[in-house]
């Protein structure tokens, strides 16, 4: 769903973006209706927790840094994303 | 085995495992079942019921475990069978259980090792300098704990899977967040730079951490924890290489291994520290001396109780069998080098024997080849050196192969190539490599009582991650070209002209054997970083480019540098075996 504001009106146009997340090496293919979205939105939908870090694959790399909870991503389809957990020792 | 001597090991099970021991009589065999027996780090299952068979016609104990039971290298034990025991299914297991008759098992000592000491889960080798700065950092004292992440190649070497550390990269201190109930946390995006470089390398990543004490170390609930969301992620941007998740402590490691489409075991390490000697960390037990003998007496002066094990149980290849390799071999002999791995394609000839140490008339006659001379020739020496024997040429693939299980080399060749071949194998490997030769010139207008000759020569002590052939202007393409438009690339043939002396193949050659006498044994010093082998104490010069003036009769040590632009050092260092994959 894609969302254009004119004056007061809202028009609404349906279209759907599908991409991938790797979450803990396996691929959660996650659908959207609206571009952006937020970093918070994409972990949720791909059941990444909230807690770890994301950002974006490009030819298999990590690429342009965490994408914040409230970051907002504008995704067209086929985009990649990774999460990354923070990892811990003890 | 006597009875009393049975009623002493059931007593000795019985105040180990208590209430899980029972025991059957069935013919004159005594069956003694312990009920849950932890096995070592990654046999699976980690926990089993062991079956003990006392039999009086038998000299030692005999174990049996379950059925279906892997060893940790996921394997099936080997020497096993299948059998009705108390007419329950076991299988015999090739552990040998500790046994001393009149005493029983004897629990304060270790199992002796049988057969080779390197079996073990997995190893990892650490070049020069690195290892100095992975324990560094890991060590680090601060207010959490500190983590290095690694990247590794791989390969299938004398321990097993080899895990070959070829960066390391350090988190700064705001990548560490505070979390509650862990010792160190850092966030996931810290380790982005890391994952860019494995997938541009095609390496693996291993997340290091350390725990600060004496003897083996285990993984922590939130170390397996953290590993078993890092490890698959990991897989996913590399999979053909392994990762992991591995604890130090100060003389062991241990970790969580994912290694190529396995899923992650965890595992005890063999570590491989390279430096000013070779320093290993042994997963298993120390194999302890069982030479109690009076030949290494005074050697052992020298190089200590642990030097002479070190030795026994170490695999050296000589390359080239004229007249340097022959005084190599034979002097390893001596020292008590447990195996020699002698590469060599060619066969004696009249014109070998004035310098080819060992060689007899008979030989000549017989054309035998070089290998078979030298391997007779240690036989007499008698210290118990075992040899295997190559009639292949550098870089045959029987050849390479025998050379990549080798813990040092010595090229004892006579030609650029075959030591860019040597070279390259020692660094893709982490194989500390001692390159020994001799050249005489003749001078062609000499002053009336002046020198008739130039001789020159090297002994090169190359360790990697120090400086390369390359680095030091050994090797360069403009000397290979040349070479090719001379000899060819017949290592040890069409080279009977070249002036050759025994005593002067024998200076270089003694040198060489005592630099592999300290790789092994340490005995001028053990330190891991590179300014433990700094010349004279001078910073950024590393010793190791000895160049002999045989007229002079000096053998110096120049120095060499590594150079950080190296491209053959940043190619081929730890590269191990590529890692095959898809294309997409």
């Amino acid at each position: 769903m894609e969302a254009h504001e004119s004056g007061t009106a809202v028009e609404t146009k349906h279209h759907v973006i599908n991409i991938v997340v790797e979450v803990d090496g396996r691929n959660r293919h996650v659908r959207f209706e609206t571009s952006p979205i937020t970093g918070r939105e994409i972990r949720e939908r791909a059941g990444a927790p909230l807690t770890d870090d994301l950002t974006q694959l490009v030819h298999g790399k990590p690429s342009g840094g965490n994408i914040g909870l409230d970051d907002l991503v504008a995704i067209k389809d086929g985009d990649h994303f990774i999460a990354l957990p923070t990892g811990t020792v003890s | 085995m006597t009875a009393e001597t049975i009623e002493q090991a059931i007593r000795d099970l019985v105040a180990a495992y208590g209430d899980g021991v029972r025991t059957a009589h069935e013919g004159i065999r005594t069956l003694v079942r312990v009920s849950d027996v932890e096995l070592p780090p990654g046999c699976q299952p980690s926990r089993t019921p062991m079956l003990i068979v006392f039999d009086r016609d038998q000299a030692k104990p005999i174990p049996h475990v379950q059925p279906e039971q892997l060893l940790a290298n996921g394997r099936a034990p080997r020497s096993t069978s299948t059998q009705i025991v108390g007419g329950e299914s076991w299988m015999q297991f090739s552990f040998n259980i500790p046994w001393a008759e009149g005493q029983g098992i004897i629990r304060s000592s270790p199992p002796p090792v049988s057969g080779s000491p390197r079996m073990t889960e997995a190893a990892l080798r650490v070049p020069v300098g690195l290892g100095h700065s992975l324990r560094e950092e890991v060590f680090r004292q601060g207010r959490h704990e500190y983590v290095a992440l690694g990247l590794v190649a791989s390969a299938t070497l004398a321990g097993g899977e080899t895990l070959l550390l070829r960066r390391i990269f350090t988190l700064p201190e705001d990548e560490y967040v505070d979390a509650p109930g862990h010792d160190g946390a850092w966030r996931g995006a810290a380790m982005i730079p890391a994952i860019e470089a494995a997938v541009d390398g095609g390496l693996g990543l291993v997340v290091f951490h350390a725990h600060a004490h004496d003897g083996p170390p285990r993984l922590s609930g939130d170390d397996r924890e953290s590993a078993g969301r890092l490890l698959p992620m990991f897989a996913a941007r590399v999979p053909g290489r392994p990762h992991g998740s591995v604890v130090l402590s100060r003389s062991h490691a241990a970790g969580l291994i994912a290694m190529p489409g396995a899923p992650a075991r965890e595992m005890t390490l063999d570590v491989r520290w390279l430096g000013a000697s070779i320093v290993d960390w042994r997963a298993g037990t120390e194999p302890r001396s069982s030479d109690s003998s009076l030949a290494f007496a005074r050697q052992r002066l020298v190089v200590h109780d642990r030097g002479q094990l070190t030795l026994g149980g170490a695999r050296v290849a000589v390359v080239g069998l004229g007249g340097g390799g022959s005084h190599v071999a034979q002097q390893l002999a001596h020292l008590g080098v447990g195996e020699l791995i002698l590469v060599d394609p060619d066969r004696v000839s009249r014109t070998d024997r004035h310098r080819l140490v060992g060689m007899m008339t008979l030989d000549v006659l017989l054309r035998q080849s070089k290998t078979r001379m030298i391997r007779r020739a240690i036989r007499r020496i008698g210290m118990g050196t075992r040899c295997e024997a190559v009639t292949e040429r550098i870089p045959g693939p029987v050849a390479l192969a025998a050379l990549a299980r080798t813990d040092v080399i010595v090229g004892c060749v006579d030609n650029l190539h075959a030591r860019a071949d040597l070279q390259e194998l020692a660094w893709r490997f982490l194989i500390p490599y001692v390159d020994v030769g001799v050249n005489i010139r003749a001078i062609k207008e000499p002053e009336p009582h002046g020198p008739r000759v130039a001789i020159g020569g090297n002994v090169l002590t190359l360790i990697p991650g120090g400086f390369c052939m390359w680095c030091s202007g050994f090797l360069s393409k403009e000397k290979l070209a040349t070479e090719l438009r001379g000899p060819d690339r017949s290592y040890f043939e069409n080279r009977e002209g070249e002036a050759q002396v025994v005593s002067l193949n024998g200076l270089v050659a003694s040198q060489a054997v005592t630099e592999v006498l300290q790789l092994f044994t340490g005995f001028g010093g053990t330190g891991v970083g590179l300014s433990d082998l700094a010349l004279d104490g001078r910073p950024g010069t590393q010793r190791g480019f000895r160049k002999l003036d045989g007229v002079r009769g000096t053998l110096e040590d120049w120095g060499a540098w590594r150079r950080p632009d190296c491209s053959f050092c940043n190619s081929t260092l730890a590269a191990g075996v590529v890692a095959w994959k898809t294309p997409r």
